[in-house]
C-alpha cells in the first residue's frame, strides 16, 4: 500500500489495487478464477443482509467486488401460471401473496383489471377505502424496510422501534379487513366493509406514534456518524440509467427524477389531496432512505387527508354477477400503482372466458433487485453490499411470481 | 395517442390497434418491423420507459404474443406492441441494446417459454428454475382449458396431460 497524507495531514493509504482484473473491451472485469486473485462468495440466500429469498454470487478480489450475479427462484410458487387455471375470483386470494409486506397493491391492481375490463363501476366510497388501504400499506412496509435499512448497519434499537409501530398498524389493518398480513380487502366490485365503530380515532393515535418514533429514528439513524459515513456516496445510481435499467419509484426519486404513479398518472382520488411526492438528488443509499423517511410522514399526512375528505356513509361495494359466473370480455389492460418501491402493475389478458389467459405480474423489484443490483455491485466494498441490496428495497417474490 | 398511431401507419404495418384509455393504447406490429417500431417509440418519441417485455401463449392459435409494453414518462401515455410468433418457430431479435434490463425479461422468457432471443447476454443462464432440465413449463404446455360451459369438475381439477405445440 502506497502511503500518502489527507488534507488534513493524517496519514492514509491508496487501495492496492494491484491486484484488480484488468477490463475487457466492453468495460466489464476480466474474471479469471485461475489467477488465484479472485474468490467467489455467496451471499445469501440464508443471510440477514439479503431481502427474502435471493442471493448474490459474488467475486471478490480483496474486499472488493468485481462481479455479482444475483439468483433468484428460491420462492418461485408459479402464481402468473396458477392463476390461469383459476376462474377470476379464485385468483382474488393468490395475487395477495406474491408480495408479502405490503399484498395491497396486488389486490388493487388484479381489482381495477377486472373491473375495466368488465365494465364494473365501483362506488366512490369503496374507491377512499381504497385509497387508505394503500396508503396504510405504504406505511407499514416502510416501517419494516427503515428497520431493516437500520439493522443492516449494526442500528438495532431503530428496528425495534419501527417495528412495534409496525405491529400497531397492523392492529388497524386487523381491525379494518380481518387479516393482519393478507388483507384480501380490495375485491373486484369494491371493498370487503368500511370503517370500524371508533377506528379513525385509533388511528390518529397509531399515527401521532408514528411520527414521535420517526423524530427518534431521524436523530438517532439518519444523525448518526457511522450510519452517515457508510451510505453517503455509496452505491451512486446516475440519473443517466433510470429508464436504461426500468428504475422506479424512490430510487428513481433520489436521483433528482420524478417517478411516482400518483403524481404522474393520478388513480383512485390521488388527484384530490394535497401532497408533494419527496425528491432527493445525491442518489447514493443515504438519500434514497432519507427519501423514504419523508415519504412515511407524507403518508401519514395522506391517511389524515383521506379520513378527512372521504364520504361516511354509501356502498362499499358494486351490485356484481354471481362470481363464480364471471365470463371477462376479450380483451387487454395494464393497471399500474406506486408501491414503495416503484411502479406496480398488473397485465392482464382475457379471452372471454371466466378465466384469465394471461396475468403478468410487474414488481419494481424485477428490474431493480436484478439488472440493477448486478451494475451497483461492481466495484463496491464486500461489506456494503448488503446495505446497497436493502436500499433498493427488493422483494425476490414478485420478481419470480 | 391517436395522432402517433396514425403516424406510425404510415411507416409500419400495424393492425388490431385498440385505445383501451385514453392514455393506453395496443397495436400488433410484424415481427421483421418490431425492433424498428420500439426503437422509434424510445429515441424519437419519449416512450424511454420499457415497462414489461411478457408473452401470452395462444395455443389454440399455435402463436405466442409478444407484448412490449412502452411508456412515456413525461406524458405518461403506454403504447403496447404486441408481436405475434408461431411456436413452433418462436424466436425474436433482442432488445438489450436499448435497455440493460429487457435482457433479464428475455431470460425469463426463453426460460419460461422457450422464446429464443439470439444475442442477448446470458440467455442460456438459469434464471428462476435453477436446475430445470426439462421443456420450457409455459411453452410446452398443459390440454386446452375447458370451455365455459364444462362442468366444474372436469375444469381445474381434471387430471392435466403434456401435449407438444408441435
Amino acid at each position: 500500500m502506497k502511503e500518502q497524507l489527507s488534507p488534513k495531514g493524517v496519514k492514509m493509504f491508496e487501495q492496492d489495487r494491484s491486484k484488480f482484473p484488468e477490463k475487457n473491451p466492453d468495460g466489464s472485469n476480466v474474471i479469471d478464477l485461475d489467477s488465484h486473485k479472485l474468490l467467489k462468495v455467496w451471499h445469501g440466500p440464508n443471510h440477514p443482509g439479503i431481502t427474502g429469498n435471493m442471493s448474490l454470487e459474488l467475486t471478490i478480489s480483496g474486499d472488493e467486488v468485481v462481479e455479482c450475479r444475483t439468483h433468484v427462484g428460491y420462492l418461485h410458487r408459479g402464481f402468473e401460471k396458477l392463476m390461469e387455471r383459476r376462474r377470476y375470483i379464485q385468483c382474488f386470494p393468490l395475487v395477495c401473496r406474491i408480495a408479502v409486506p405490503e399484498p395491497d397493491f396486488n389486490e388493487y391492481c388484479f381489482a381495477a383489471g377486472v373491473e375495466e375490463l368488465m365494465g364494473i363501476e365501483v362506488p366512490e366510497r369503496a374507491d377512499w377505502l381504497r385509497l387508505l388501504n394503500l396508503e396504510m400499506a405504504r406505511l407499514t412496509s416502510y416501517l419494516m424496510w427503515l428497520g431493516g435499512m437500520a439493522g443492516t448497519l449494526g442500528q438495532g434499537a431503530p428496528g425495534q422501534w419501527l417495528n412495534y409501530c409496525r405491529d400497531y398498524m397492523l392492529d388497524r389493518f386487523e381491525e379494518l379487513t380481518g387479516g393482519r398480513i393478507y388483507h384480501m380487502y380490495i375485491i373486484p366490485g369494491g371493498v370487503r366493509g368500511g370503517l370500524p365503530e371508533g377506528w379513525a380515532d385509533r388511528m390518529e393515535e397509531t399515527l401521532k406514534e408514528i411520527e414521535r418514533v420517526l423524530t427518534d429514528v431521524h436523530r438517532v439513524m439518519f444523525q448518526n456518524a457511522v450510519f452517515k459515513k457508510r451510505t453517503v456516496g455509496n452505491a451512486f445510481i446516475d440519473p443517466k440509467v433510470v429508464d436504461d435499467y426500468g428504475i422506479t419509484g424512490p430510487n428513481a426519486r433520489a436521483a433528482g427524477v420524478l417517478r411516482d404513479v400518483r403524481v404522474q398518472e393520478p388513480y383512485l382520488f390521488y388527484d384530490k389531496l394535497d401532497f408533494e411526492t419527496p425528491m432527493g438528488k445525491n442518489s447514493d443509499i443515504y438519500e434514497r432512505a432519507d427519501v423514504r423517511r419523508r415519504d412515511m410522514l407524507v403518508s401519514v399526512d395522506l391517511i389524515r387527508q383521506i379520513l378527512a375528505k372521504m364520504p361516511k356513509t354509501g356502498d362499499y361495494m358494486a351490485p356484481i354477477p354471481n362470481v363464480l359466473h364471471w365470463r371477462v370480455p376479450r380483451g387487454e389492460t395494464y393497471i399500474r400503482s406506486e408501491c414503495t418501491r416503484g411502479e406496480y402493475g398488473f397485465y392482464m389478458v382475457s379471452d372471454g372466458t371466466n378465466y384469465p389467459r394471461r396475468v403478468n405480474v410487474r414488481g419494481p423489484s424485477y428490474t431493480h433487485g436484478v439488472a440493477l443490483m448486478e451494475h451497483l455491485s461492481r466495484n463496491i466494498n464486500i461489506a456494503d453490499v448488503a446495505a446497497t441490496m436493502v436500499s433498493l428495497h427488493t422483494y425476490p417474490p414478485e420478481i419470480e411470481r | 395517442m391517436r395522432e402517433l398511431v396514425t403516424k406510425l401507419k404510415q411507416k409500419y404495418t400495424l393492425t388490431d390497434v385498440v385505445h383501451q384509455r385514453d392514455a393506453l393504447t395496443y397495436l400488433t406490429c410484424e415481427k421483421k418491423w418490431a425492433v424498428e417500431l420500439v426503437t422509434e417509440l424510445k429515441l424519437q418519441e419519449g416512450f424511454t420507459h420499457l415497462t414489461l417485455l411478457t408473452a401470452v401463449d395462444w395455443l389454440e392459435e399455435g402463436n405466442f404474443q409478444l407484448t412490449y409494453l412502452l411508456n412515456n414518462p413525461d406524458t405518461m401515455q403506454t403504447m403496447g406492441v404486441r408481436v405475434l410468433l408461431p411456436r413452433d418457430e418462436a424466436s425474436m431479435h433482442s432488445i438489450h441494446h436499448l435497455w440493460a434490463t429487457a435482457a433479464t425479461y428475455q431470460r425469463e422468457l426463453y426460460e419460461m417459454f422457450g422464446i429464443d432471443f439470439p444475442g442477448s447476454p446470458r440467455l442460456d443462464e438459469p434464471f428462476i428454475l435453477e436446475g430445470w432440465k426439462d421443456l420450457p413449463p409455459t411453452g410446452w404446455t398443459l390440454t386446452p382449458r375447458p370451455t365455459p360451459s364444462a362442468p366444474t369438475s372436469q375444469g381445474r381439477d381434471a387430471t392435466p396431460t403434456l401435449q407438444s405445440s408441435t
